[in-house]
């Protein structure tokens, strides 16, 4: 971002409103994230009802910046930098949204789960995932408040992985309900929250490369390599875990 | 056909590759001692716009009344550098200025229609270079007045006075006035600024609808227009010419910093 100011100074006050906006929005994600985690590694209903419950503020923010956008685009005509910046938030409004619906429906399975303790190793996992995309999710915010171009690219490119993650817990517990036959649907819950936590690394990234937008003016060249190959593997497959 | 090495061309600031019309290099301007314009070479490609923006005083307007001499009327004003118009050193006294204006046509900030009839507003200048038939001339100034898409409100008051008209059609007048000599070139110096916005609107689908004939070089403190109607920008401050290129980079992703605090209204 430039950092000399407007010399309308409104146009100033309006921008730095949206980003406001739009870390209070990243906060409130995290912290469902956080929670919804914990609520379904521990089965901890009232957390998991509260993450459902407060998904509606990340709603009505989403909305606010929205308006905030369209307001600024017929007020003031931004131009270069301050047009990719206000466009910017109003993609990054949709992919925080996205990741708070997606820590939203971790919560709901966790009240869907029995009381059966998750497996110990899928535990692990699933919390090793979580603990890398919170990771992500705060460092890519801290870059966009920073309008840092070199940070959203390592953020972007550390996603794979999570992919790669995402890939070994999809072997392991089909491993573990082949070798176990117990608890098949809260293993198939848990592939889903898996699947959840990889998508919230995708939003991530889509995030990370919104800032380097704003940052540079372009979108970075080069089409991310995918790493998540759960959804190729079939029965025939080394369904080894790997990692 | 004007045949540049690639020398001169690596020098040059050119937006896109079409055919140049205008070739200005290295051209300075001075009233007085004082140098308004500093060494300035670029490339107005043909039959396309190009916007000069800046703040005030930065020479865009200099820049614009160099290119048909039209301040050789003042005393100890003159330009130095070449400005080619196919190739032919405009900037030479030797060239004709009489040739120069029927080639280049200027369209200023506020209205001047002479204070006569529509219809002689049109046909004044033609006189001066041609001489037609009745039936000839009046083929000529309904052509004009159709072109400039003032035809259809002035066609049955062609005796009425100039002056008689709007704002937005005295500017539309002096626009036809302007092509009805049939120039290559185009200057239009701030030409909607006194203007409401239908009739800016209206100016601007007419500046759409003559590149496809003229080469146009506009003037305007307008950014937003500038970012709708030209297809090259130049930005100009203190004099030099800062930054040129396509449109739509300079006014999504300029290279130069002081480019982008003006355009995004960070400037000083």
């Amino acid at each position: 971002m430039s950092t000399t100011k407007h010399t309308v100074s409104s146009f100033d006050a309006d921008l730095n409103l949206l980003r406001d906006h739009l870390l209070q929005m990243g906060e409130l994600v995290d912290r469902a994230f956080v929670d919804a985690v914990r609520a379904l590694l521990t089965r901890d209903a009232a957390t998991a009802a509260k993450v459902i419950e407060e998904d509606g503020q990340v709603d009505v923010l989403e909305a606010r910046v929205e308006h905030e956008v369209i307001q600024i685009i017929a007020r003031r005509q931004p131009l270069a930098v301050d047009l990719r910046d206000i466009m910017a938030a109003a993609r990054i409004g949709s992919e925080l949204e996205r990741i708070g619906d997606l820590a939203k429906n971790i919560a709901k399975r966790a009240g869907a789960l029995g009381s059966e303790p998750t497996p110990q190793d899928l535990a692990a996992r699933i919390q090793q995932m979580s603990t890398l995309a919170q990771d992500q999710l705060r460092q890519v915010l801290a870059a966009y408040a920073d309008r840092d171009a070199a940070r959203a690219m390592a953020i972007r490119d550390a996603d794979g992985e999570i992919d790669l993650l995402n890939t070994a817990f999809f072997k392991e517990s089909i491993d573990y309900i082949a070798s176990t036959y117990q608890d098949i649907a809260g293993t198939a819950h848990l592939l889903f929250c898996a699947k959840n936590i990889e998508r919230i690394g995708d939003h991530v990234t889509n995030i990370s490369e919104n800032v380097y937008f704003i940052a540079t003016g372009t979108i970075p060249a080069e089409e991310r390599k995918k790493l998540d190959t759960s959804s190729t593997l079939h029965p025939g497959s080394d369904l080894n875990p790997g990692t | 056909m004007l045949n540049l090495s690639q020398r001169q061309v690596g020098q040059m600031s050119v937006p896109v590759a079409s055919q140049p019309k205008l070739v200005l290099d290295n051209v300075s301007f001075f009233y007085g001692q004082s140098r308004a314009v500093h060494e300035v070479s670029l490339v107005f490609p043909e039959k396309q716009v190009s916007a000069l923006i800046g703040p005030s005083g930065c020479g865009k307007s200099t820049l614009l009344r160099i290119l048909n001499r039209i301040y050789m009327i003042y005393p100890k004003q003159h330009a130095t550098g070449k400005v080619l118009l196919d190739g032919d050193d405009i900037l030479d006294p030797r060239y004709p200025v009489s040739r120069l204006r029927s080639r280049v046509g200027m369209v200023f900030q506020k209205p001047v229609p002479f204070p006569m009839s529509i219809y002689e507003n049109v046909a004044y200048g033609i006189r001066h270079y041609e001489r037609l038939s009745r039936v000839e001339m009046d083929a000529r100034v309904e052509a004009a007045l159709h072109q400039a898409a003032l035809w259809d409100e002035v066609k049955n008051k062609l005796t009425a006075s100039g002056l008689s008209l709007s704002g937005g059609q005295q500017q539309r007048l002096c626009i036809a006035r302007g092509i009805a000599l049939r120039p290559e070139v185009l200057l239009l110096d701030e030409p909607t600024s006194a203007l409401d916005p239908i009739s800016t609107a209206r100016i601007e689908e007419l500046i759409d609808t003559l590149k496809a004939d003229f080469t146009i070089v506009i003037v305007t403190h307008n950014m937003q227009q500038a970012a709708r109607i030209s297809s090259n920008t130049a930005f100009m401050y203190l004099g030099e010419l800062v930054e040129y290129g396509n449109t739509s980079d300079i006014f999504n992703k300029p290279k130069d910093k002081r480019t982008e605090e003006y355009i995004t209204g960070r400037f000083g």
